[in-house]
């Protein structure tokens, strides 16, 4: 029995829809109910939602064999996982934003407003340029329109919500999409069946490509 | 008759089993002290993976730190080049969690070899790996890698120290898609591309994998690590070790420190590597010494002793009244001789419970 943790959302949807066209689908799963763990014998599969941001929590510590992740959460908590595959969804971009037409001074401490404080400290450390983490922990947006920073870093779509509201990517950290991930010791003890998913996706993957 | 075979499976008892198993193959005990030179642990800090260094002030003013590591201190202390240093160890570590409000105390079993090695002694640690597992689990795997191999390729593909590092960050976490991609950034010939994301794939019986690594030989370093790979694989097939052995170069280790084979062990239930070692004489060398060094560690916090076995620490709980307790003692004394483990108390505890509750009144055991 293979336990996989999807993120509650579209993504987790979309991989859902994957991993049901690949023969791993759970009725359970589809049905209105109550339940928080869905289970098919038949197909050997055991699914739950998580948070996004923990999907990585309860893949590297064993609670789920595998998981569905953005490489944005992997990046920001150092997950020590399997990265197996690329799914290509979910794409977009972490970036530095800011007001439009405005690059804020470089001989001044930048205030970085994100809900990425390891993806954003080690970004400026790279650059040796000394910052101030601002953590939030939603509509991040806001902050250097009331001036509580000077940047803002953050995932970057369509960049809409930015041009909207007066603001504008200034730089981009790294790209980021869907990422199927396993712990380390289930890929050892259920290599076959995990190997066999990866398999089906990527060949899935390359028919509609 | 193994005395320590009628034992519960816990901590203590692998420790012991762990012992002896060392010691049956003429291994030395190594003991210190719970403190050590902060400087050590400070020299050497990107050998200690991750915990933070819980240090204090001795009373000469030396700033010291409780023992974090046992590696360093037996490499340091092993002075004779000219006679292998064969030890084992059996000791507690002391680590800080990042945001240093959680101190803890971890268990860890270990074998260092430090001398000339050999084709025999590199095999003889790997065996004693694999029988450590085997101590501590019913169903282990072992994953073997060789860094002689990783930096071969490595060196082919010409890679700068930032990007060496990046790209073994890609093959321990089986990342071929971000290897392809930092190789095309920074245009590594395709023969070595495609041969850099076989290496973070391979996996599997090493008699099945052996065609994939020789055809990933494209010098010398590259070569003498796939010989010395199939090898070991020899020896262990020749003592029956072999059945749990893997390739797997996601056990690669730091490049800094480690030179040849590397290896991790895995137990079914434990979410990540409850044993870790390897060849790693780039740490002597840094200590300005010429000889090897191979050696491993088990962790014994990562054991999932807590998930098997009966949680209570007994299997009948008598509840006694203190004024009418003539007679007690014999009844248990009668139960434990029956081999049950029995627990008497003058009230219940909220929260405990226990296979079977009995009460004992009137001189004799009731059900409940």
């Amino acid at each position: 029995m293979i336990h996989i943790a999807l993120p509650k959302g579209r993504l987790g949807e979309k991989a859902y829809r994957i991993f049901k066209s690949l023969g791993y689908g759970c009725p359970e799963i589809e049905q209105d109910n109550r339940k928080l763990i869905f289970t098919n014998e038949e197909n050997g599969v055991c699914y739950f939602w998580a948070k996004p941001s923990d999907v990585s929590v309860y893949v590297e510590r064993g609670a789920a064999d595998i998981g569905i992740v953005g490489k944005d959460i992997l990046l920001e908590l150092g997950s020590d996982v399997y990265e197996l595959l690329d799914l290509g969804m979910g794409k977009c971009r972490m970036a530095v934003a800011g007001p439009k037409g405005r690059r804020p001074s470089a001989d001044k401490t930048l205030r970085v407003a994100t809900k990425f404080p390891n993806i954003a400290r080690s970004y400026y450390a790279a650059q040796s340029r000394e910052i101030e983490i601002i953590r939030l922990n939603g509509s991040i947006e806001i902050a250097p329109l009331l001036g509580l920073s000077d940047v803002i870093v953050d995932i970057v779509e369509t960049g809409t919500t930015l041009y909207e509201n007066d603001l504008e990517p200034y730089e981009t950290i790294v790209p980021i999409s869907a990422r199927l991930i396993a712990n380390k010791a289930s890929y050892k003890f259920q290599y076959d069946a995990i190997r066999s998913i990866c398999e089906r996706i990527q060949a899935e993957g390359s028919r509609q490509s | 008759m193994d005395l320590f075979q009628s034992l519960p499976r816990d901590e203590e008892s692998d420790l012991l089993r762990l012992q002896k198993l060392y010691a049956r193959y003429g291994y030395d005990k190594f003991r210190m002290s719970k403190f050590e030179d902060y400087a050590l642990y400070l020299q050497n800090k990107d050998f200690l993976k991750g915990g933070n260094i819980i240090t204090f002030n001795g009373p000469d003013g030396r700033l010291l730190a409780l023992k974090q590591d046992v590696t360093l201190s037996i490499v340091k202390n092993a002075q004779d080049e000219n006679a292998p240093c064969k030890v084992y160890y059996t000791e507690n570590v002391y680590r800080a969690s990042d945001d240093a409000n959680d101190i803890r105390e971890i268990p860890q079993a270990g074998v260092e070899y430090i001398g000339l090695v050999d084709a025999y002694a590199t095999s003889e640690v790997i065996r004693l790996a694999i029988e450590s597992l085997a101590t501590v689990s019913d169903r282990y795997l072992l994953g073997l890698s060789h860094m002689g191999l990783v930096r071969g390729l490595l060196d082919e593909a010409g890679f700068t120290l930032d990007h060496r590092l990046q790209a073994l960050e890609c093959i321990r976490n089986k990342a071929a898609h971000e290897l392809r991609d930092l190789c095309r950034e920074l245009g590594t010939d395709d023969a070595i591309e495609q041969k850099l994301c076989a290496l973070s794939t391979v996996f599997g019986k090493p008699e099945d994998c052996f065609d994939t690594l020789s055809s990933m030989i494209v010098n010398d370093k590259t070569s003498s690590a796939v010989q010395e790979l199939r090898d070991v694989y020899a020896s262990l097939c020749e003592t029956g070790h072999s059945d749990c052995v893997r390739i797997d170069f996601s056990v690669a280790n730091d490049m800094h420190y480690y030179n040849g084979i590397t290896f991790q062990g895995f137990v079914d239930g434990t979410p990540k590597s409850v044993l870790s070692g390897g060849r790693y004489d780039e740490l002597l060398r840094q200590f300005g010494r010429q000889s090897g060094a191979i050696g491993f560690a088990v962790y014994l916090d990562l054991l999932p002793y807590s998930r098997s076995g009966n949680d209570s620490a007994a299997d009948v709980l008598i509840l006694y009244n203190p004024q009418d307790a003539q007679g007690l003692a014999a009844a248990i004394q009668q139960l434990q001789k029956n081999g049950v483990r029995v627990r008497a108390q003058n009230k219940r505890t909220a929260g405990v419970t226990y296979e079977k509750t009995l009460i004992f009144s009137d001189g004799r055991l009731h059900e409940a």
